[in-house]
């Protein structure tokens, strides 16, 4: 890498501009395929991220420089064991620690970025969330009304007694 | 309409084994069996006490028939009520599962929006609901119209400059998943589509978008809202948010994006197609919508006229695509917390219960039972069509969980397969059928379906004029849909007469896989035997084919004679290259299996090499001289001895890791030695005679013994207990014993077959074969 193009310039949906490190923005894949494909012209002028906000932009800019130094993530074979566990590591669970609407635009932006281990984090997030939880205590996590008869509840709760045996 | 087809195979299993219980009460055939000699060198070189040289036949019926082991186990099927008043039209393994197609939907303001959301929960979710729920109300086709309308009209968000899709934000507290975010989308890709090059691209953020909405409509309602520099603006109406975004959808883009406008998914998603959206229940259902609304999105720009560009190279589908599986679930989410998902309201109830979750949690929970016979054979015809059914994995699970809990009971129901005159040595199965191979010096074909006898090879050691009974009783069951073709008897004495050549001793070891079955007898050979898929095959429609497994019905041509053991062949296994057999004279040979050429011969035992295992270049093998070895077949060289503690080994397996040598003798005990240190690790007891046969089922986790103390047990391969103790379902010793996810099948002295179904009667259980 060129030390003359070490910083690039990201536009959010708000019109921020944010000056970052190359190699941390090219933690995003779908960044990172762009200055592949585009070269020069990304250096000098600011690239716009439409789908992200100023604030979620530099949320996801501090989880990319903090995890700058990863080795990158394995292919589908580590991806099955990755699914299995809701495992997050601490520094990710303080990261993770926000309102729920930035919870939701973080995962949003690392999808629409195509940042694969943010994206995991943020998912991870919200199965933890659900986790465990009662459907009733997941209605008031999410503030969800039931909209279900007490019919339908109780031919839902039936079919998965068996389970529960 | 197939609303219980999933059901049907086990039903049918059900009636069956009901019908035979009531034809049959007559009980087992409480015929006396006297100990007997054998050609197996571990009873003559005295780990057995020697018995009279034949023993009397009680029966020499050649006919094969099937009977139900009578009530003197009861079962109990709780599960019957899914089989009571059914449509007998419905016993098929096959079920159609051609739903209607969604409504397309048409493009009229709010309307296609509605109907957008309907197909989305309806199309797969209808079909799916009523097999999984069958609720008595099914859901209207527009259940949620009111629902999907704007109800509140502050606290509407307009972001400076962000996309089209943040233009709304309801604060009312209706579902996630749900609202005018959701109805929004679909207007606007027809247009988008039209504008870019990459069509699927705006589908992944706004889809994604529309149900993070119903998450974010709690906090949207704070007081301190995080510091989005967002203008908050008056609500618009309804329809001036489609108005308010059409104009932008038409080309007036933010400045930047022409400039980059030739980079895939630039500005507006993803470039690449196979992300992760989502995760955990809560997650995955929204990404399972989202993949049915993308889904729809497809047909609908496929019948869109208007578009010129090729919408089909588009990059986001494949993630939609059903048939490729979901690659949208990063975490697996436990069965449990996805079942208290499913209650949460209905739309998580239709994404929880959806496929694509329960996907995840059978994977999570199970491997694939479908074993490398089934895999190959498929392959042999190369029929491997994707299937055409998606499979029911919430069933699934439910099936496996049952089938877990019928094994920790030990609750199974008896199916004996009788047709072979004298004792049966050796058995293997598959989903499809079973082949076992007996004193009788044949080897005898069963269906797994029907339990009928299908094929006899060999001449039976009893005189030629009893072939006159060999055609096996057509009505022994209901008839299925494929059973038509599988017997046929011209096709039996054609065989018979042509074999080219036969055994003329007992068979005492088999093994098979798709495209060859090799078998080794007491006449000092072994016969291979090329498996050729029979004629009548390739007439059947591809789904029967494909049920049935394209080898069940073939051919068995015996090709290859292998020479070179002096004495009885106890015991061979192969490979897709080689073939290693073990005797009564002490060696082991290693046989090429194209050519049928002797390539090495393993010496060193001091007895009788009762059994052989074959995992890559290593093998082990058991005999009656008390000491089990490991060799490198590669060198031909014995690199590890397990001593057992007194008395000969009889049987021998390898862990599924290959760290550890499970080997049983007639110290009863079953050992478990490690590969690498040769130091005894565990023993396993609770038979109370020789341990004959062991067979490790890796999907089950499970070591399964059968012993002359008449019991076949099983054992947890990893804490070494004891979980299943079946014993006396045998008039005499056990032989052969193997197991997989759902049945023991054992062998018997006595000459019979008997399949211990864990199965029989529960729900969802075909669905597992599939």
């Amino acid at each position: 890498m060129s030390t003359a193009q070490t910083t690039i310039k990201l536009q959010s949906s708000d019109g921020a501009e944010i000056v970052v490190e190359r190699e941390v923005a090219e933690r995003s894949v779908l960044i990172k395929n762009m200055m592949e494909d585009i070269g020069e012209q990304a250096m000098t002028e600011a690239i716009p991220i439409p789908n992200v906000n100023e604030a979620v932009l530099n949320k996801v800019i501090e989880w990319c420089n903090h995890h700058r130094a990863d080795p990158p993530t394995a292919n589908d074979e580590d991806a099955d064991s990755r699914k299995k566990t809701t495992d997050i590591e601490e520094w990710d669970q303080k990261f993770m620690q926000v309102d729920q609407e930035m919870l939701f635009e973080i995962i949003l932006a690392a999808n629409y970025l195509d940042i694969k281990a943010l994206l995991d984090v943020g998912c991870k997030t919200v199965a933890n969330m659900i986790k465990g939880k009662s459907p009733e205590e997941i209605r008031k996590t999410f503030n969800i009304q039931n909209d279900f008869t007490p019919e339908e509840e109780d031919q839902i709760r039936r079919e998965n007694e068996w389970a529960e045996e | 309409m197939p609303h219980s087809h999933s059901f049907s195979s086990a039903s049918f299993l059900t009636r069956r084994w009901r019908s035979r219980t009531d034809e049959n009460c007559a009980g087992p055939k409480g015929k006396e069996v006297p100990a007997t000699s054998h050609e197996l060198f571990l009873e003559n070189e005295g780990l057995i006490a020697p018995a009279e040289e034949l023993r009397p036949r009680s029966k020499s019926s050649m006919t094969s028939s099937v009977t139900a082991k009578p009530t003197t186990r009861p079962l109990l099927f709780g599960d019957q009520r899914f089989v009571l008043n059914k449509d007998p039209s419905l016993d098929s393994f096959h079920c159609d599962d051609t739903a209607p197609e969604p409504p397309r939907p048409s493009f009229s303001g709010l309307s296609r929006a509605n109907t957008l959301v309907t197909s989305s929960t309806g199309h797969t979710g209808r079909s799916r609901k009523r097999s999984l729920l069958s609720f008595a109300r099914p859901t209207p086709p527009t259940p949620h119209h009111s629902t999907v309308e704007p109800s509140a009209k502050e606290n509407f968000h307009v972001r400076k400059g962000s996309s089209h899709e943040r233009s709304q934000k309801p604060s009312t507290s209706h579902r996630w998943g749900r609202g005018p975010t959701q109805a929004q989308e679909p207007l606007e890709t027809p247009d988008t589509s039209a504008l870019w090059t990459k069509l699927d691209t705006p589908l992944r953020p706004s889809a994604s978008t529309r149900w993070i909405r119903g998450f974010t409509n709690k906090s949207s309602k704070h007081t301190n809202r995080p510091s989005f520099s967002t203008l908050d603006q008056p609500p618009p109406a309804y329809n001036e948010i489609l108005e308010s975004s059409s104009p932008y959808l038409d080309g007036h883009l933010p400045a930047p994006i022409p400039q980059f406008g030739e980079i895939p998914g630039f500005g507006y998603a993803s470039a690449r197609p196979s992300l992760d959206p989502s995760s955990g229940a809560a997650a995955r259902a929204a990404a399972a919508a989202q993949n049915e609304i993308m889904e729809n999105m497809r047909r609908l720009r496929m019948s869109e006229t208007k578009l010129e560009r090729d919408s089909e190279s588009g990059i986001g589908i494949d993630g939609a695509d059903d048939s490729t599986g979901p690659s949208v679930a990063v975490v697996r989410q436990d069965a449990k917390s996805v079942m208290n998902a499913e209650l949460v309201c209905r739309t998580w109830l239709a994404v929880a219960g959806s496929r694509h979750t329960w996907k995840q949690v059978f994977q999570g929970e199970y491997r694939e039972p479908l074993n490398n016979i089934s895999n190959l054979s498929n392959n042999s015809d190369s029929s491997k069509e994707a299937p055409t059914r998606m499979p029911d994995w919430k069933g699934k699970w439910r099936a496996r969980k049952v089938l877990d809990r019928r094994w920790q009971d030990q609750h199974a129901a008896a199916i004996y397969l009788e047709g072979h005159t004298d004792s049966v040595y050796c058995v293997q199965f598959d989903k499809d059928r079973i082949v076992t191979g007996s004193r009788d010096r044949t080897v005898r074909i069963w269906s797994m379906h029907t339990y009928k006898c299908l094929k006899v090879l060999g001449i039976p050691s009893r005189t030629m004029h009893q072939l006159q009974t060999l055609p096996i009783e057509e009505d022994a069951f209901l008839p299925r849909p494929f059973s038509v073709s599988i017997h046929d008897q011209h096709d039996t004495f054609t065989l018979l007469n042509d074999l080219p050549f036969h055994h003329t001793g007992s068979i005492l070891c088999l093994q098979y896989d798709s495209t060859t079955m090799v078998t080794g007898s007491s006449d000092n050979a072994l016969i291979l035997w090329t498996l050729l898929p029979a004629n009548g095959l390739s007439s059947l429609p591809s789904s029967a084919s494909r049920l049935v497994g394209p080898t069940i019905n073939c051919n068995y041509r015996p090709t290859t004679r292998l020479l070179g053991h002096s004495a009885g062949v106890l015991d061979v296994c192969l490979d897709p290259t080689r073939i290693l057999s073990c005797s009564k004279d002490a060696t082991i040979i290693l046989w090429d299996r194209l050519s049928g050429t002797l390539i090495r011969r393993l010496t060193g035992h001091r007895g009788p090499v009762n059994a052989i295992q074959l995992r890559c270049d290593l093998a082990v093998s058991a005999s009656g001289d008390g000491v089990a070895k490991l060799w490198n077949l590669a060198s031909g060289l014995c690199v590890k001895e397990f001593p057992s503690r007194n008395r000969g080994m009889a049987c021998v397996e390898f862990s599924l890791d290959g760290r550890t040598v499970l080997a049983g003798g007639n110290d009863h005990v079953i050992y478990q030695f490690d590969t690498s240190t040769g130091e005894l690790v565990r023993e396993m007891k609770g038979h109370s005679d020789l341990v004959r046969s062991l067979h490790l089922d890796p999907l089950g986790g499970r070591v399964v013994s059968g012993s002359y103390d008449t019991s076949v047990r099983a054992f947890d391969v990893n804490t070494g207990e004891c979980v299943v103790a079946f014993t006396k379902w045998t008039a005499s010793w056990i032989l052969s014993a193997k197991a997989d996810y759902r049945r023991i099948v054992a062998t018997s002295q006595d000459s019979r077959v008997v399949v211990m179904d864990f199965g029989v009667g529960v729900r969802d259980v075909g669905c597992l074969e599939e």
